[in-house]
C-alpha cells in the first residue's frame, strides 16, 4: 500500500490520543470495509476523515466506539484498545452521531441529563444544563421543549452540547454538518474550534471538503476502506483539496463529491 | 447506572401521548370488564335465587314427598363472571331422582344462543386478547426504535455495558406497562365490593392470582416482543413479525390445536353411554315387570279371597318393588360408573394432549390457568356432577326419612284401591313442608388444590419470561447498533 | 394516468416484503379454517349418523307403546364448515316423547368441554379478525406514508388532479390485497368440493352471499384504513388510531352491546321456566288424580247395592262410557298442560326476540358484528338455527304423539286396579317388538327461507360503510395538507 502521506504533525508524533494501527475490517459477507488504515489525532487536533459513500468513515467510528470488533489491527483510545476494554475506551470519548433523533417525548433538557448522567456525570444541575444548550446556540425558550418539533440544526446542537457536558478529551462526529444550513454550519464549525482550543482530540467523518478545509488540522481521505491521501492544514493552502480528492477517488462517489 | 436507565424507560413509556391514549382505553375496558361481571354475577344471582324460590313455592300443597324431585342448579360464583371459561357452555340443572343417572343440561349459551353469537367480556379476555396487544404495541421497537432515532449508539458511546442498558430496559418497561395496570385492576376490585358481589377471602385470593396469571401473560409478550424488537433492524419489520405471532399465539393455535388434537384421541360419545345405559334399563324393566306380573299373579293366586286392607298390599308391594328396583338401579350405576371411568379416562388423555399443544402458546397457558382458578375450567363439570351426585345421595336419606322407608327409584306406583264397601282407606294427607328439603350448596374445589393445577402453567408463564427476557437479553448483546 | 397510479399502488403492495409474508399467513389461516371446518363436519356427521344406528338399534327392543320415546337429530350443514356461528353452542338432539316439550339438548361443547376451552376456528373468523387487522396494515400510511417519504409532493407536483390520486390508491389497494386472497379461498372451496360434501344449488348461492358479504367486510376496513390516514398527518398516529378502533370496533363492541341488552331486557331462565310448568303440572295432577278417584268411588256407590253377577254385567255394560269418560278427562289434561306451557314458551320466545333485536342492533354499530350476523344468518348457524330446530322438533313431536296414541290404540293409562274379590288387570304390555315400520321421519328444516330477509339490509349497511369511509377519504385527501 503506498500511502500519500506528508510530513506528520510533531504534536502528534508525540502522543496520540486517538489512533488506528493498521485497522483492517472485514464484514461476514466478504466485503472488505477497512483496509490496513493507520492514522493517528492528538490532544488539540481536529482530524477530518474525508471520502464518498462506502469509503469506511463511519465503519472506523463503529471500531472506535467498539461497535464492531476489527478483523485485524487495533483502534486506540488513550493507548486502550477499543476491542479489548471498550467501557474503560468509552469513558474517555463523547460522541455525536449523524441525524441523531434523540428521544421525541423528552424536553431537550431531559435528554440532556439522561445521557450525560449515563456518560458518568451525576454532578450537573439545571443551570449547567441550560448554560451547555446556552453555548451550543440553542434558543432559551427550546430548552424545555419536546424534542420531536425540533429542526435537525436544533438537534445536532443538543447533541453537541450533551458532548461538550460529557467534558471527555476526544469526541468523535460522524457527519456533523451535513443538512445543517450555512450559519448552523458555520456556528457548528466554530464551536469545534473552540473545543479544539480547549484541547480536546477530536476525530470527525465528512464528505464537505469544504469544511473540511476550513477547520481540520489534518485531513485523511479515504476510498473504498483505504486511507489514500494524508494533509496538513498548512500544505492545503498550497494545494487545492479537491483536485487531490477527485485524483484519488475512483468510481461514481467521486463525482458526488465534485458536484458536492 | 441501571436506576438511571429503568427511570429514563419509565418516563418514555408514560410520557408519550400514545401511552396515555392507549392507557386510558385499557383502563376503561378493565374498569367495564368488572363492572360487566358483577352486573351479570348480580342478576344472575336473582335469576338463580328466583328459579330456587319458585322450585319451593311449586311443592308447597304437595302431601308426599315421593312426588317432589328437586332440580339443583349450578348458582352463580363471583369469579366464574369474571372469567367465565366454560361455564356457560356446560349444562346448569339437574334433575335428582332418587337413584340413577344424574344429567346436568340446559347450558346458557345452548338456552340463549344469542349469548353464544359474541361470547362474553370477561377479565380473562381482556388480557389475553387486549392487553397483549397492548404490551407489543409499546415493546415492539424498544430495540429497533432506539436503533432508528439514533439513540442507541449515542447511549452505547457511553461506558455502558450492554447488559446494563438491556436489563434496564427490560425493567423499565416491564414496570411501566403492568404497574399502571395494577390502579384499574383495584379499582375494579372495588367495584365489585361496590356492587354487592359477596366476595369471599378465598376469592380474593383466587383472583389476586388470576390477575398474576394475566400479568405474568402480559410480562411474556413484552418479553417477546422485545427479543423480536432485537432481532430486527426496522420497527416496521418487528411490528409486523409480532402481529403475525400474535394473531397465530391468540387467536389460532389454541382453537385449531385443541381442535385436531382433541379429535384425534377417539372419546366414545355421549349417545353411546347413553344409549347403553338406556338398553340395559328398558331390559332390566322388561325382566322386572316379567317379574312383577308374575308376583301379582302368585299374590292374588294365592289368597284370592281374603281381602286385606289396601295399606298391606301396598306396603309388601312397596317392598318387593323396591328390592327390585334397587338391583335395577346398582346394575344401572355399575354400568354408568363403568361408562364414565372409560370416557374420563379416554378424555383425560385427550385433554393432555391437546393442552400440551395449545400450551406452545402463552394465550392457552394463561386461559387453562386462569380458567382453573376460578374454577370455570374443563373440570367444572366433573365437580358439579360429583356434588350432585352427593346431593342426590343426601337426598334419597332425606326422602326415606320422610316417606318412611319408600324409595322413589325407578318409576312411581300407585296402587289404588277401592274397597268394596265404597270407603276409600287413604292415607292421611298432610302437606309437606318445602323447607325441609336440604339445600344444594355448590363449592368450587379448595383453593389448594385450584393452585396445584394452577401451579403448572403459572410455572410455564413465568418459564415463557425467562425464556424471552433471555431471549431478548441474548439477541442484545449480539445486536448490531450500526 | 389513472391506470399508471393504480399500477403503481398494486405494484408497492405486491412488491413488499410484508405482503408476501402476510400473504402467506393468511393463506395458510384460510387453509387450516377450511380444513378443521371440513374435519368438524365429518365428526358430527358420523356422529349423527352413529347416534341414530344406536337409536334404531334401542327400537327395535322397545316393547311398549308407553316407554316409546324417539329423538331426532340436527343434520350436518355443509356451511357450518365455513361459519360456524352457534353451531357448537346448541343442542344436537331433542328428545321427543308424547308428553314432554322437544328442546334442542347435549351441545358439542357441553358433550365435549374440551372443544370450548378455546372455541373453534373458521373461515368467517380469519376474515373477521385476521383480514381486517391485515386491511389496516396496508392501508394505515397510504396518504400520510407517502407525505412522510417525500413522494406524496413529488407524486402532486405533476398535473394529477387529487380525486384520481385517492381514487387509484383506493382501487389499486384494493386490487392488490383483494384479488390474491381469493386464490386461498377458492382452493379451500376446491377442498370442500373435492372433499364431496353435498352442496345444493342453495348452498353456492348462500356461501357466494357470504363470500360477498367477507368482500365487503374487508373492503369496510381498507376504506377506514385510508379514510384515517387521509385525516392524519404521521403514520405511526394513524396506526394507533386505527389499532384502537380495531379492538373497540372487532373485540369489544359486539360483547359490549350484546350485554347492555342481556341487562335491559331480562329474560326467565329456562329453569325457572321449567319450574312453573312442573309446579303447574303437580298441581293439575293431583286434581285430576282426585277427580279421578272421586268417579271411581262414585261408579262404585252405583255398584254398592247390586249382587256380584249383577255388579258384572253392570261393568259390561258401562264399561265403554266410563273408559270414554276416563279418556276425555285426560286429554282435557294434556290440552290444558300444553296449553299452559305453549304460553309460558310464547312468551320466552318473544322476549328472546325483543332482547335479540336490541343486542343486535347495538352491536351492528361494529361491522365486525354486522358482518358476523350476516355470515352467521347466511350459513343458517346463527340464533335461528335453535328456534328452527325445536319448532320442526314440536311439530314432529305431535305428529309421533298421534302416530303412538294411534298405533298403541288409544289406552295408555296404566294402573293396576284390584277390586274386592275382583280378578287383578295385568298393567303389562305386549312383550313382542313393536312394529314401527310406520313411524313418521323427522324432516331437518332448511335455513334458505327464514331469515334471509335481513341479509340485504346487513350486507347494505357495510356498503353504506365503505362509501362513508371512502367519503372521508377522499373529502379528507382533498384538503390534505401536503407539506
Amino acid at each position: 500500500m503506498n500511502l500519500d502521506r506528508t510530513n506528520l504533525d510533531p504534536t502528534t508524533e508525540a502522543q496520540p490520543f486517538l489512533q488506528t494501527v493498521e485497522l483492517t475490517k472485514r464484514y461476514e459477507d466478504g466485503t472488505l470495509a477497512l483496509d490496513r488504515v493507520s492514522f493517528e489525532v492528538g490532544p488539540g487536533r481536529i482530524y477530518a476523515m474525508l471520502g464518498g459513500n462506502g469509503a469506511g468513515k463511519t465503519t472506523t467510528l463503529n471500531l472506535f466506539l467498539g461497535f464492531i470488533e476489527p478483523t485485524s489491527g487495533e483502534a486506540l483510545i488513550d493507548g486502550i484498545a477499543t476491542h479489548v476494554d471498550p467501557l474503560r475506551a468509552k469513558e474517555r470519548i463523547a460522541y455525536v452521531s449523524e441525524n441523531v433523533a434523540l428521544y421525541p417525548h423528552f424536553t431537550a433538557l431531559q435528554n440532556l441529563d439522561f445521557f450525560v448522567r449515563l456518560g458518568g456525570r451525576n454532578d450537573l444541575d439545571r443551570e449547567q444544563l441550560s448554560a451547555a444548550l446556552d453555548r451550543v446556540g440553542l434558543e432559551r425558550q427550546a430548552h424545555g421543549k419536546r424534542l420531536k418539533g425540533f429542526s435537525k440544526g436544533m438537534r445536532q446542537k443538543c447533541a453537541l452540547a450533551i458532548a461538550i457536558l460529557k467534558d471527555a478529551p476526544a469526541i468523535l462526529l460522524d457527519e456533523p454538518t451535513s443538512g445543517l444550513d450555512p450559519k448552523a454550519g458555520m456556528e457548528f464549525t466554530q464551536l469545534l474550534g473552540e473545543l479544539r482550543d480547549e484541547g480536546k482530540a477530536i476525530l470527525m467523518s465528512t464528505h464537505d471538503i469544504f469544511r473540511a478545509k476550513q477547520i481540520a488540522d489534518r485531513v485523511g481521505i479515504m476510498d473504498r476502506g483505504r486511507l489514500v491521501a494524508e494533509r496538513q492544514q498548512a500544505e492545503l493552502e498550497g494545494e487545492d483539496l479537491e483536485a487531490l480528492y477527485v485524483r484519488y477517488m475512483a468510481g461514481p462517489s467521486a463525482e458526488v463529491a465534485c458536484s458536492a | 447506572m441501571f436506576s438511571l436507565i429503568v427511570r429514563k424507560e419509565l418516563r418514555e413509556i408514560l410520557g408519550t401521548p400514545r401511552f396515555v391514549a392507549t392507557f386510558g382505553v385499557v383502563s376503561l375496558l378493565i374498569l367495564l370488564a368488572f363492572y360487566l361481571g358483577a352486573r351479570s354475577y348480580v342478576h344472575a344471582r336473582a335469576q338463580h335465587e328466583a328459579a330456587v324460590a319458585e322450585n319451593l313455592r311449586q311443592m308447597e300443597g304437595l302431601t308426599d314427598w315421593l312426588q317432589v324431585r328437586p332440580s339443583i342448579s349450578l348458582p352463580p360464583r363471583p369469579l366464574a363472571s369474571l372469567v367465565t371459561g366454560i361455564s356457560n357452555d356446560v349444562g346448569r340443572n339437574v334433575s335428582v331422582m332418587g337413584l340413577g343417572t344424574l344429567r346436568a343440561s340446559q347450558s346458557r349459551y345452548n338456552e340463549d344462543p344469542v349469548l353464544a353469537v359474541f361470547r362474553f367480556m370477561d377479565l380473562e379476555f381482556i388480557f389475553q386478547v387486549v392487553l397483549s396487544l397492548f404490551a407489543i404495541l409499546f415493546a415492539f421497537d424498544l430495540i429497533s426504535g432506539e436503533k432508528e432515532r439514533g439513540t442507541l449508539r449515542l447511549a452505547l458511546s457511553n461506558p455502558v455495558p450492554r447488559s446494563t442498558w438491556i436489563l434496564g430496559k427490560l425493567c423499565g418497561a416491564a414496570a411501566a406497562l403492568t404497574l399502571p395496570l395494577l390502579v384499574p385492576l383495584v379499582l375494579g376490585g372495588l367495584l365489585l365490593v361496590m356492587s354487592g358481589v359477596p366476595m369471599q377471602s378465598e376469592d380474593w385470593l383466587r383472583l389476586g392470582l388470576v390477575v398474576l396469571a394475566g400479568l405474568l401473560y402480559v410480562g411474556a409478550n413484552l418479553g417477546f416482543a422485545v427479543w423480536v424488537s432485537a432481532l430486527t433492524h426496522r420497527s416496521s419489520t418487528s411490528f409486523l413479525v409480532l402481529l403475525v405471532s400474535w394473531i397465530l399465539a391468540v387467536l389460532v393455535v389454541p382453537p385449531s390445536a385443541v381442535m385436531l388434537a382433541a379429535r384425534s384421541v377417539a372419546v366414545p360419545s355421549v349417545d353411546e353411554s347413553l344409549s347403553q345405559l338406556g338398553r340395559l334399563r328398558t331390559q332390566l324393566w322388561a325382566e322386572d315387570r316379567k317379574a312383577i306380573d308374575t308376583y301379582l299373579q302368585d299374590n292374588m293366586a294365592e289368597e284370592p279371597d281374603r281381602i286385606e286392607t289396601a295399606a298391606a298390599i301396598v306396603g309388601r308391594f312397596n317392598e318387593f318393588f323396591q328390592q327390585r328396583s334397587e338391583a335395577r338401579s346398582q346394575a344401572l350405576e355399575e354400568l354408568e360408573a363403568r361408562l364414565a371411568e372409560q370416557r374420563a379416562n379416554r378424555q383425560a388423555i385427550q385433554e393432555r394432549w391437546a393442552f400440551s399443544v395449545a400450551r406452545l402458546s402463552p394465550a392457552a397457558a394463561f386461559s387453562v390457568a386462569a380458567t382453573g382458578l376460578a374454577g370455570t375450567a374443563l373440570d367444572l363439570p366433573r365437580h358439579f356432577i360429583d356434588q350432585a351426585r352427593a346431593y342426590q345421595e343426601v337426598y334419597e336419606r332425606f326422602q326415606k326419612e320422610k316417606t318412611g322407608g319408600r324409595s322413589s327409584g325407578g318409576i312411581q306406583i300407585a296402587v289404588r284401591v277401592a274397597s268394596a264397601d265404597g270407603e276409600e282407606p287413604r292415607e292421611e294427607e298432610v302437606a309437606i313442608d318445602p323447607l325441609e328439603l336440604p339445600t344444594f350448596d355448590y363449592q368450587s374445589p379448595p383453593v389448594a388444590e385450584v393452585l396445584r393445577t394452577a401451579a403448572f402453567d403459572l410455572g410455564l408463564l413465568a418459564l415463557f419470561n425467562v425464556l424471552f427476557f433471555a431471549g431478548a437479553f441474548v439477541a442484545f448483546l449480539r445486536y448490531d447498533v450500526r | 394516468m389513472l391506470r399508471v397510479l393504480i399500477e403503481k399502488e398494486w405494484k408497492s403492495v405486491l412488491l413488499s416484503p410484508k405482503f408476501a409474508l402476510t400473504f402467506a399467513v393468511t393463506t395458510v389461516l384460510i387453509l387450516l379454517s377450511v380444513g378443521i371446518g371440513l374435519r368438524e363436519y365429518r365428526v358430527f356427521e358420523s356422529q349423527q349418523v352413529a347416534a341414530q344406528r344406536l337409536l334404531a338399534e334401542e327400537h327395535l327392543e322397545q316393547t311398549s307403546w308407553n316407554d316409546l320415546s324417539s329423538r331426532v337429530f340436527r343434520p350436518a350443514d355443509p356451511l357450518q364448515i365455513f361459519v360456524g356461528g352457534v353451531h357448537n353452542d346448541i343442542g344436537r338432539l331433542a328428545r321427543i316423547s308424547s308428553r314432554q316439550a322437544a328442546l334442542l339438548e347435549q351441545s358439542i361443547y357441553s358433550d365435549d368441554s374440551i372443544l370450548a376451552v378455546f372455541r373453534t376456528f373458521d373461515l368467517s373468523l380469519v376474515v373477521q379478525a385476521v383480514l381486517s387487522l391485515f386491511a389496516i396494515l396496508f392501508t394505515y400510511d397510504a396518504i400520510n406514508g407517502e407525505r412522510e417519504a417525500g413522494t406524496l409532493r413529488l407524486v402532486l407536483s405533476s398535473a394529477v388532479p387529487r380525486a384520481r390520486f385517492v381514487f387509484a390508491k383506493f382501487v389499486g389497494t384494493w386490487l392488490a390485497l383483494a384479488v390474491p386472497l381469493t386464490l386461498p379461498v377458492l382452493l379451500g372451496l376446491l377442498a370442500v368440493v373435492l372433499a364431496e360434501v353435498p352442496l345444493d344449488g342453495s348452498h353456492w348461492l348462500r356461501l357466494g352471499l357470504f363470500l360477498l358479504a367477507s368482500g365487503l367486510y374487508f373492503t369496510v376496513f381498507m376504506a377506514f384504513g385510508i379514510a384515517v390516514s387521509a385525516l392524519t398527518r404521521r403514520a405511526s398516529t394513524s396506526f394507533l388510531v386505527l389499532l384502537v378502533s380495531w379492538v373497540l370496533l372487532v373485540l369489544v363492541i359486539p360483547r359490549v352491546g350484546l350485554l347492555v341488552a342481556v341487562h335491559r331486557v331480562p329474560v326467565p331462565t329456562v329453569a325457572e321456566l321449567e319450574s312453573q310448568k312442573a309446579g303447574f303440572e303437580t298441581r293439575l295432577r293431583s286434581d285430576y288424580r282426585r277427580k279421578l278417584e272421586g268417579t271411581w268411588v262414585a261408579r262404585q256407590r252405583e255398584m254398592a247395592s247390586l249382587d256380584e253377577a249383577e255388579q258384572e254385567a253392570y261393568e259390561d255394560a258401562n264399561l265403554w262410557r266410563w273408559l270414554e269418560q276416563d279418556d276425555a278427562a285426560r286429554q282435557q289434561l294434556d290440552t290444558e298442560l300444553a296449553r299452559h306451557s305453549a304460553r309460558l314458551d310464547e312468551d320466552l320466545r318473544h322476549r328472546k326476540a325483543e332482547q335479540e333485536r336490541l343486542a343486535f342492533s347495538l352491536s351492528r354499530l361494529s361491522p365486525a358484528s354486522a358482518y358476523r350476523l350476516v355470515s352467521m344468518r347466511l350459513a343458517g348457524t346463527g340464533v335461528d338455527l335453535k328456534n328452527r330446530y325445536e319448532a320442526a322438533a314440536r311439530d314432529y313431536q305431535r305428529t309421533f304423539a298421534s302416530y303412538v296414541e294411534e298405533s298403541s290404540g288409544g289406552g295408555s293409562g296404566m294402573m293396576v286396579r284390584r277390586r274386592g274379590g275382583g280378578h287383578t288387570g295385568s298393567f303389562m304390555g305386549a312383550q313382542e317388538p313393536l312394529d314401527l315400520s310406520g313411524m313418521p321421519a323427522f324432516q331437518a328444516p332448511r335455513a334458505d327461507v327464514t331469515g334471509i330477509a335481513e341479509v340485504p339490509q346487513d350486507l347494505g349497511l357495510l356498503a353504506v360503510e365503505i362509501l362513508a369511509c371512502f367519503a372521508v377519504g377522499y373529502v379528507g385527501f382533498l384538503r390534505y395538507d401536503v407539506r
